[in-house]
């Protein structure tokens, strides 16, 4: 419920600090860029890998991908 | 076999469906439109009255078309896959879109401060709605990428929204669990930890995001309908290549038939192959004594009509019927033609149901005369 409560303040509520200058501390930084990275890398892995599948060198018996 | 005293007039050259016409309704009555509109408008007027939030009002007007919305998709998933993946993502994209863009009338034409650009939906306008709208784009995406690898737009939508995705992952790991303020700037928004970010606010950067997405995501949608098909035409040819089969549905005809309604009659002239793509069709012919005598039943992915195009003057000798909602593709002989020779495995199996639908009376047919 708590999770809830937390997920349901509105980005332009009274504590939003949309409008006003604000700066993430050295802590928020690290551990949202890690948090980022983690998923970021994820997507992109699976990108090449579908690139590769498709555009890469084709291997034994592999046919030509269609739509 | 009754063939009639006159013969009939040849059969009016075929008009393919439109590319567009896979984005048409297909289960919901186009009368149902005015009736979504007429109710969209009733509840539009009595939250006005009443005075209800923005959000409640239009909220509550969206919902007859999320329901037909959700008729059309499942009916889409049924005929053209993953295209549906497509539609309720443009349909979810369309809502999320439009929410910004209004947001950005808000602030820059009607000049409301930023904490006021709350658009209609203010009541959705938080961490964990933008990270869950992001993620299924972004999983949405990646889904079509795996799926339609050769959709060049995809590629070119996919970076924009990884990027936009980043955002969302950084603005909600620190709203979530490390207690950042609501409405930080992220990484690139004005003060963000991306080099202080690039100088927009967070309304104009996300809406910046958006439109870099949603550009290339509606012309991949576009290229999309222009190289899908029915799925019933590849059960009906599972041997020939998809290149072809592609080809092939440019020059198919969709008809659709009541229960009872007639298709073919003995005797017709013959020059198209019927592909069921919906519903079953009733195979009859006529004994001895003239009693009609159901034969057969065919379903979706079957096919008939194919005897009168692989034997020369051929007509009709069945009935065939809907028996329930039936829709076909009609193909015309010069595409028959090309299908069979591209797949001599296509061709073969034709011949053999042909040969096995021709079989006499006393011999009852394994799948159905044509």
């Amino acid at each position: 419920m708590l999770g809830l409560f937390v997920l349901a303040t509105s980005i332009t509520g009274d504590k939003s600090v949309i409008d006003a200058p604000f700066n993430y501390s050295h802590h928020q930084r690290v551990t949202g860029l890690i948090f980022d990275a983690l998923i970021v890398l994820a997507l992109i892995t699976w990108g090449a890998i579908v690139a590769y599948r498709n555009f890469g060198p084709p291997g034994k018996g592999q046919s030509t991908p269609s739509d | 076999m009754a063939v009639p005293s006159q013969p009939r007039a040849p059969l009016t050259r075929l008009r393919p469906d439109t590319w567009y016409s896979k984005i048409a309704l297909h289960k919901v009555p186009s009368t149902y439109l005015l009736g979504a509109f007429f109710v969209s408008y009733l509840i539009l007027g009595i939250a006005w009255l009443e005075g209800s939030p923005p959000w409640l009002a239009f909220g509550l007007a969206l919902v007859p078309w999320g329901i037909i919305m959700f008729v059309e998709i499942e009916w889409t998933y049924k005929h053209y896959g993953w295209l549906a993946l497509f539609f309720l993502m443009a349909f979810v994209q369309t809502i999320h879109y439009s929410e910004h863009c209004i947001e950005m009338v808000q602030y820059h034409l009607f000049h409301n401060p930023l904490k006021e650009s709350l658009a209609i939906f203010s009541k959705l306008n938080v961490e964990g709605v933008h990270f869950g709208g992001d993620s299924f784009l972004t999983i949405g995406t990646f889904l079509l990428l795996t799926k339609f690898p050769r959709n060049p737009w995809l590629w070119v939508a996919a970076p924009f929204q990884l990027a936009h995705q980043a955002e969302h992952n950084f603005l909600f790991f620190n709203y979530a669990f490390e207690g950042a303020p609501a409405g930080a700037p992220g990484i690139l928004g004005k003060g963000g930890v991306g080099w202080g970010g690039l100088g927009l606010v967070r309304t104009d950067l996300h809406w910046v995001y958006n439109t870099l997405y949603t550009i290339p995501f509606v012309l991949a949608l576009l290229w999309q309908l222009r190289r899908t098909f029915d799925e019933a035409l590849e059960e009906a040819f599972p041997d020939v290549p998809q290149a072809e089969l592609l080809r092939a549905s440019q020059h198919l005809a969709t008809f659709r038939y009541g229960p009872g309604e007639t298709v073919l009659s003995p005797g017709d002239d013959a020059d198209r192959l019927y592909i069921i793509t919906e519903g079953m069709a009733l195979v009859s012919t006529h004994d001895a004594d003239g009693n009609e005598i159901e034969v057969a039943t065919l379903h979706r992915g079957q096919y008939f009509g194919e005897i009168a195009l692989l034997v020369p003057d051929a007509q009709h000798t069945k009935t065939i019927r809907a028996k329930t909602d039936l829709q076909v593709l009609a193909m015309d002989e010069e595409t028959f033609r090309h299908l069979t020779s591209v797949s001599q495995i296509t061709q073969d199996e034709l011949s053999s149901v042909a040969r096995e639908r021709m079989a006499p009376p006393d011999v009852p047919p394994a799948t159905a005369p044509g």
